[in-house]
Parts: structure tokens; C-alpha cells; sequence
């Protein structure tokens, strides 16, 4: 059952409908067994999966805290770990080892009998086994209760709206709104169908069309134009936002409309001038939870706090944050180049607070774009690495971006494509970044309101619906 | 209601929401309303994809003042490519006939013109020509999913041949009808995003948009290719031409449409469509097809014309047309469209719309 698909909306519908008529109990009961339904629907077998880890981490919650001594309670944090990790990775990087082996035997001249597993990853495995780890860290490192209602804990795992892309909640976070009761409110209620309107068009209309005009470019063969190659990243960077964005909004609102704040999980990411705020403002879930849970004890329980372990741990989380994405190589290096930006950036920070800010208003914004604009091109740089679908051409690319640039017709006629479905989305991003509202759409006149619906409104009717490719970070 | 359920404490409605929504509605119906619109809307469309917008298009491009009588001519693209309406404007022009080719790819089976009917209907048609092949009913599918049209009064007949399981698994496809319905923009959107697209490109290249052909691939194809390409048809491509519960639901649509028009006293002529020399003689397959279910589908169509009461042109009432009249195996060229279309009026000759009764091919 796709997100943005009648089935779905019928789906939410009757859900929706239901809950308001549940008490706070019953609301769980229904969304538990509405979330089973809605993750069964992409395969009744994936259930035994999730319905394993959520009994599994249950467990493992209550031996955590029922242990009477740290170095038990250790145990079996780590046992919890170990065990969410090894199913993680071979569903996930299962074919990755196997390939590698394969190739590595051949290269010594050794054919290995080894016998191949189909191995289907299931969608939304790591955001939930994420979520699912969270809550015996929580427990581990701040001494969170457990859960005593196992269907309460199964819902916290299953909840459909964040299932199969996020936002990852935390337990501290997200267990506490299942457990009390929730006002579903009149602003709540419009907030949530303006996320999930937002939502739609984000995916729907911005990405989808955007994969248009990128796929038969990353499918041809080089020689390649360099400023079709620079547009065509334009239009990756801004497509792979939305579609995660999109993903994220709809959960939100889906969230929202029934009394739940899931986690904010993107803040208008491009509007920054450096890597660390950057990663401060996209895909915030994961890395906030890379943050607590890794980063924090890789550098908390070093022995030696010196400059080199927070480099070290950085530098750390970038790269599994990369290979998190994929399991080849290409998504290897993308974690090392955001790993030396970010270390770079670090170690550059006393120098580049040297630099003097312009003192007139007017040209410290100019200052400020041009900043924007530039960080900007070193996160399309990362891209190229990102989406290409080998590293040979991803070099293509880079020659093509410094040796054959040429504005040509084709070139003009890409900018316009690529203008063309980015700019309402510019627009409504430079609304919400002047007044620093993500829901600054809402609190505008009424009449220019109206008319922004209808803009968009209408532009979804004629671009969007056309295909409905499935959301990016499902695959992740 | 539970107390903490408070969804439904109110306080106003989002005017914002609801004014574009109906600014929206709005909107359209006064595209709608606008001649300059269809008439770019005709110019512009696809030939392939945009049958259905041009058909509209034409439907609406009709003055309300001309009250001379109409004749329709139906049917999938066959009908599009054999029927030249200007050369039979023109021939009946003293009879102050005029001629609308209101053919669409794809949707020439009975249940996709039943359904097109409420479309054209309104424009009081003296005369409707649907032009009919025998694999419009032997095809092991009913072009239902991805048709150009719909009309609700289909849906008795296909939950009665399809079974409500069947019916019910294709909710989402009658959902998106009456989306479609309601939003021309929504109905038209393959259309509209490369009109918009179209218009910046024209502007960055200077070049003028395409516009529109009636008749695309008129070129003439050497019989050699065709043998050849309905040699390599499969067994299975072959073997899906038969008896099947859509034969049995495409002839009761069939009927319903014909019995409709007949009650309405619009005339009614079912004209065999001509197909390629190679596929009547030929080839290994579609011989055994011909034998099998032309003779089925002939007394099918002679005994509905003797009960209804419409007439109707059999596959050796037409003209002969030799391999150079054709573009491919179904769809004429220039010249086969100039000598159908002559077949055509040397026929309605003798069966032109009158208020004085209705005169039966046989």
C-alpha cells in the first residue's frame, strides 16, 4: 500500500474514523493492528520479522532494567545490539559480502561453491530496528522504564505513519505519547492535512517530475555536458530532499492528525552555509540518533578527550551514515567526503570566524546567499557519488564538469525543466525560511493562502499522478 | 464521543482550502465555457494519446446555432483512418450533412463506445457510423482499465460478466473516473503538462508547438514487413483471440448501445472495419481466427441488425482494397481512406437520415 494511493487514503479513512470514536486504549489496540495490516500489505512475511524484534527488544528491555548489577545490564544491552545489528546487516548488506567475496575468490582464481540466497529486504527494516534499539538504550543510558503492555511496545516499533522511512522516534520521545492519552485538536488537525497536502506535492509533483529529466541522464552513457551535468545535480539534490521530505511530511501529518508529534526530521536543509549545520537540519531522526547513541559514547567514553577522538567519531559517523544509504562502494566514499567536510570544517572554524561579516544589512544577505549558494554546490559535488551508478561514472562527470562546459540549447532546455518544478517549492522554502516557520503557510492571509492552494493545487493536477514511483528511502 | 477525541470541536472552517477549491471548480468550468480553449485543445493534441481531448474538443468546437443534421462516425483507430470526414462533408453538402470522425485509439470495443455515449449525446446525432472488427470481441481483455471514457451506467453489466470479486479488485480505476470528471486539468493532464512544457520550450528554441495530425504514419508499408511481422506473432498472441466472458460482455454493451441509439432514432450503420489483405488470406493464425469467429461474429452482428433494426455493412460489402491502400494491417493510408470514404457515400446514398423511417441495409 503506497502512500500517495487511493487504497491508502481509503485506508487512513476508515482508520481515522475508528480512532476518533476509540478511547485512548482502544486507539492503541486499533493502531497496532492497523499498522500490521498496513506493513502486511507489502508482504504478509515481513510481519514475522518485525513481530520478532518487537518480542526480542521487549525482552531485552525488561532484562536491562530487572538486572541487578552494570556489568549484567551490559550484557544485555549488548546482546540487544548484536542481535538488531546482525539481522540488519544481512538483510542489508548480505548480497554486498557475498558479491564481494565472489569477486575477491575469482581474482585469486578460486571458484567458491557457495549458494546464493534470494534475500529481499524488507521495506523499512532499519528505521524500525532503529527505533526498536533506541528503547533498550534509553533504558541502558537514562534510565527509561520499560514498557509493561507488550501491544504498547508493538506499537511503538509498528506505528504505520513512520514505518517505512521515519522519522526514526526515540523511546524517550515517542513512548510517552502512546502511553497518555492524546488531544486530537482543531489546529492539529489542519496542521496535519497541510503536512500531508505539503506532503504529496513535495513527492507528487517536485520529485517524481525531477526523476524524469535525471534518470535517462544518469542512464546515458558519457561524453557528458557539464552544465547539463551541473543542472541534472541541481535536480538530484532537490529530488532526493522531497522525496524524503515528502515521505516525512505525510507521516507528520499523519501523525499529527491523530494527537502524535512525530520528529521533526527536515529544516529546510539547503538554507545553510556549512556541513554542520547542515547535518543539523536533514534526515535529523537518524543522525540525531547516530549522535546519541554513537557519537556520545564513542567520545564520552574514550579515554583521552582530545580533539582527535571528536575528529575520529565525526569522521566515524559520516561514513556509517554513508554505507547506512547502500552497500557499495560509491556510498563508501560519499561517507568519507561528508566525513573530511565535516572534519575539515571543524578544523578550518577558528579561521573561517576570522573572516569579517559586511556591515550593511543588505550586503551581509548578499554575503549570506552567496554562502548558501556555494555550500550548496559542495553538496551537489557529494551527489555525484550519491547517484551515479558507478564510480568510473562519477568521474565521467567530474571531467565533464571541469573540462567540457559549454550553455548550449539542450542545456538551456534542461535549466527550464529543472526551474520549472523546483521554483514553487523555492518559493514556499524562502517563505518559510524569512519567517522561520515551516507552517508559515498557514499563518499568511487567508486570500493569498487560498491562492497559493490553488496554484499548487492545479500544478498537481496536471504534473503530479502520472507514474507514482515508489519513495527513495524505502530501499534504505 | 470519547472525551479525548476532540476533532470535532470546531471552531471555523479552513476558508482558505475550501475558496481554492471552489475557485478551482470554478475555474475550469469557465475553461470549459471558452471556444479558444478546445480549439487549442484540437490543434495541439496528441494523435496517439489525445484522442479522447479531441474528441471533446470537436464535440465542443460545434456552434449551438448549427442545426444541421450530424453523423458520427465511432470506432478505435481504424475508424479515425478510414473515414475522410471532409471529403464526406463536402459530398453531402447539399444535404447539409456534416461529418464528425470522433474515432480513439484503443477504445473501439463496445463497451468503451457505450460508455463514450454520454459524451456526444447531447449533440443529437441524425446518424452514428460505429465501425466494429471481429477482434473487438474476441480479445482476452476488455480495454476497460485504461479506457478514455466512462459512464456508471456500465458498471450492472460488468460486475454481471466479471463477478463482484473482479469488480470490486478495480475500485481504484472507477475512483479515478469520476476524479477525472470532475477535473478536466486532472482528465487531461498527459495533454496539459506538455502543452506548458511545449510552450517553454518553444520559447527558448523559437521553433512553433507541433500541431496536431489526423492521420500519422499514413506511409505505406511493403506487404513483405507486415507477413513478416505477423509471422513472428506468437501462439500465445494468436491463442488470445477467443470466446471469453469480455465476447459475451462486449456484445451485451453491443446491444445496449445499439438498442439506446435505435430508441432515440438516431440511425445506426455497424460497418465491418477493412483489414489488410495479408491477415484474410495469409497468415497461419489469423486464418484459423478468421475461420473461427468471422462467421460467429458475422451472424452475431446480421441477427442484432434484423432485431434492433440497424444496418449493417459486412466484410464483403466492402470495397476491395488491395496491400498499397493500407499503413499496416488495420489502419488505412491516403488512398484506402479516400476509397473507403467513397464506398461510404455511394452507401449512405441510399440510407440518409430522414424524419420518414429508416430504411435497413438488407
Amino acid at each position: 500500500m503506497k502512500f500517495i494511493s487511493l487504497p491508502f487514503f481509503v485506508f487512513f479513512v476508515v482508520v481515522y474514523g475508528l480512532y476518533l470514536l476509540c478511547n485512548h486504549r482502544r486507539q492503541n489496540r486499533l493502531l497496532l493492528v492497523a499498522s500490521y495490516v498496513f506493513y502486511g500489505s507489502w508482504d504478509w512475511r515481513f510481519l514475522v520479522l518485525i513481530f520478532a524484534s518487537t518480542v526480542f527488544n521487549y525482552f531485552c528491555g525488561w532484562k536491562i532494567d530487572a538486572s541487578a548489577n552494570a556489568k549484567e545490564k551490559r550484557a544485555f544491552l549488548w546482546l540487544c545490539v548484536l542481535a538488531n545489528l546482525t539481522v540488519l546487516f544481512f538483510f542489508k548488506y548480505y548480497h554486498f559480502f557475498i558479491d564481494g567475496l565472489s569477486d575477491l575468490s575469482s581474482l585469486a582464481g578460486i571458484t567458491l561453491p557457495m549458494r546464493f540466497l534470494e534475500v529481499v529486504l524488507p521495506v523499512g527494516l532499519s528505521y524500525y530496528t532503529f527505533q526498536a534499539m533506541s528503547y533498550s538504550m534509553d533504558i541502558y543510558l537514562r534510565g527509561l522504564k520499560p514498557v509493561r503492555n507488550f501491544f504498547d511496545f508493538s506499537l511503538f516499533v509498528s506505528f504505520f505513519p513512520n514505518l517505512l522511512s521515519g522519522p526514526i522516534e526515540t523511546a524517550r520521545h515517542f513512548l510517552p505519547q502512546i502511553l497518555s492519552p492524546r488531544i486530537v485538536t482543531l489546529e492539529k488537525f489542519y496542521e496535519g492535512c497541510y503536512l500531508i497536502f505539503w506532503g504529496i506535492f513535495q513527492k507528487a509533483f517536485v520529485a517524481d517530475n525531477l526523476l524524469k529529466i535525471i534518470t535517462p541522464f544518469f542512464n546515458s552513457a558519457a561524453p557528458y555536458n557539464g552544465t547539463q551535468v551541473l543542472f541534472s545535480l541541481y535536480a538530484v539534490a532537490i529530488q532526493v530532499f522531497c522525496d524524503f521530505s515528502g515521505y516525512t511530511d505525510i507521516a507528520r501529518g499523519l501523525g499529527k492528525c491523530m494527537g502524535f508529534d512525530l520528529k521533526l526530521n527536515f529544516r529546510l536543509p539547503y538554507f545553510v552555509t556549512n556541513i554542520a549545520d547542515f547535518w543539523k537540519r536533514w534526515h535529523m531522526s537518524f543522525y540525531g540518533w547516530l549522535k546519541d547513541y554513537v557519537y556520545m559514547p564513542l567520545v564520552f567514553r574514550a579515554k583521552e578527550k582530545t580533539e582527535f577522538v571528536i575528529y575520529r567519531s565525526m569522521f566515524i559517523i559520516m561514513v556509517l551514515a554513508g554505507l547506512w544509504h547502500g552497500s557499495s562502494v560509491r556510498f563508501l566514499l560519499w561517507g568519507i567526503y561528508n566525513g573530511l567536510l565535516v572534519v575539515g570544517y571543524r578544523l578550518l572554524q577558528p579561521a573561517l570566524r576570522k573572516i569579517p561579516l559586511p556591515r550593511k544589512p543588505l550586503l551581509r544577505d548578499v554575503w549570506f546567499v552567496i554562502r548558501v549558494i556555494l555550500f550548496f554546490h559542495l553538496v551537489c559535488f557529494g551527489i555525484i557519488l550519491f547517484k551515479t551508478k558507478s564510480v568510473a561514472q562519477a568521474l565521467q562527470m567530474l571531467q565533464a564538469l571541469f573540462l567540457n562546459f559549454s550553455f548550449d540549447l539542450s542545456s538551456a532546455m534542461m535549466l527550464y525543466k529543472v526551474a520549472f518544478f523546483c521554483l514553487p517549492l523555492l518559493a514556499i522554502q524562502l517563505l518559510q525560511f524569512s519567517k522561520d516557520d515551516l507552517l508559515a503557510v498557514l499563518k499568511i492571509n487567508p486570500w493569498l493562502r487560498g491562492l497559493i492552494y490553488f496554484y499548487l493545487f492545479h500544478l498537481m493536477m496536471v504534473f503530479a499522478f502520472t507514474g507514482g514511483n515508489q519513495f527513495i528511502y524505502f530501499q534504505f | 464521543m470519547q472525551k479525548d477525541a476532540h476533532v470535532f470541536y470546531f471552531r471555523g472552517m479552513p476558508w482558505a482550502l475550501v475558496g481554492a477549491i471552489l475557485l478551482s471548480l470554478l475555474f475550469q468550468q469557465v475553461v470549459r465555457e471558452m471556444p479558444a480553449f478546445w480549439r487549442f485543445c484540437y490543434l495541439y493534441s496528441n494523435s496517439y494519446t489525445d484522442d479522447l481531448l479531441r474528441v471533446e474538443a470537436q464535440l465542443n468546437m460545434i456552434p449551438g446555432n448549427d442545426r444541421r443534421p450530424r453523423v458520427f462516425i465511432l470506432g478505435s483507430s481504424c475508424a479515425k483512418r478510414a473515414f475522410d470526414v471532409n471529403y464526406l462533408t463536402h459530398a453531402f453538402l447539399k444535404e447539409h450533412l456534416s461529418f464528425y470522425n470522433l474515432g480513439i485509439a484503443q477504445a473501439g470495443s463496445s463497451i468503451n463506445v457505450l460508455m463514450q455515449k454520454r459524451m456526444w449525446l447531447e449533440k443529437n446525432p441524425a446518424m452514428v457510423i460505429y465501425m466494429l472488427k471481429p477482434y473487438n470481441f474476441y480479445q482476452e481483455e476488455y480495454k476497460f482499465d485504461d479506457a478514455r471514457s466512462f459512464d456508471p451506467s456500465v458498471l450492472p453489466v460488468l460486475v454481471k460478466y466479471l463477478g463482484y470479486q473482479r469488480f470490486f479488485s478495480r475500485w481504484t480505476v472507477f475512483v479515478r473516473f469520476y476524479l477525472k470528471e470532475i477535473s478536466l486539468f486532472y482528465k487531461y493532464s498527459n495533454f496539459f503538462s506538455r502543452s506548458i512544457m511545449q510552450v517553454g520550450m518553444s520559447c527558448l528554441t523559437g521553433k512553433k508547438m507541433p500541431r496536431s495530425e489526423l492521420y500519422p504514419r499514413d506511409r505505406y508499408l511493403p506487404q513483405a514487413y507486415l507477413l513478416d511481422r505477423i509471422n513472428r506473432m506468437s501462439e500465445a498472441e494468436v491463442a488470445q483471440f477467443k470466446e471469453n466472458k469480455y465476447s459475451a460482455l462486449n456484445k451485451e454493451c453491443f446491444c445496449l448501445f445499439a438498442k439506446d441509439l435505435v430508441a432515440r432514432g438516431i440511425k445506426l450503420v455497424v460497418v465491418n472495419a477493412p483489414v489488410h489483405p495479408v491477415l484474410n488470406l495469409k497468415v497461419h493464425g489469423n486464418r484459423r481466427f478468421v475461420e473461427k469467429w468471422g462467421s460467429a461474429y458475422d451472424n452475431f452482428l446480421q441477427n442484432q441488425s434484423r432485431k434492433i433494426g440497424f444496418a449493417y455493412v459486412d466484410a464483403e460489402s466492402l470495397p476491395d482494397l488491395d496491400e498499397t491502400d493500407f499503413a499496416d494491417t488495420f489502419h488505412l493510408n491516403q488512398k484506402g481512406r479516400a476509397a473507403f470514404s467513397q464506398f461510404i457515400e455511394r452507401y449512405l446514398s441510399g440510407h440518409l437520415p430522414s424524419s420518414a423511417g429508416y430504411k435497413s441495409a438488407d
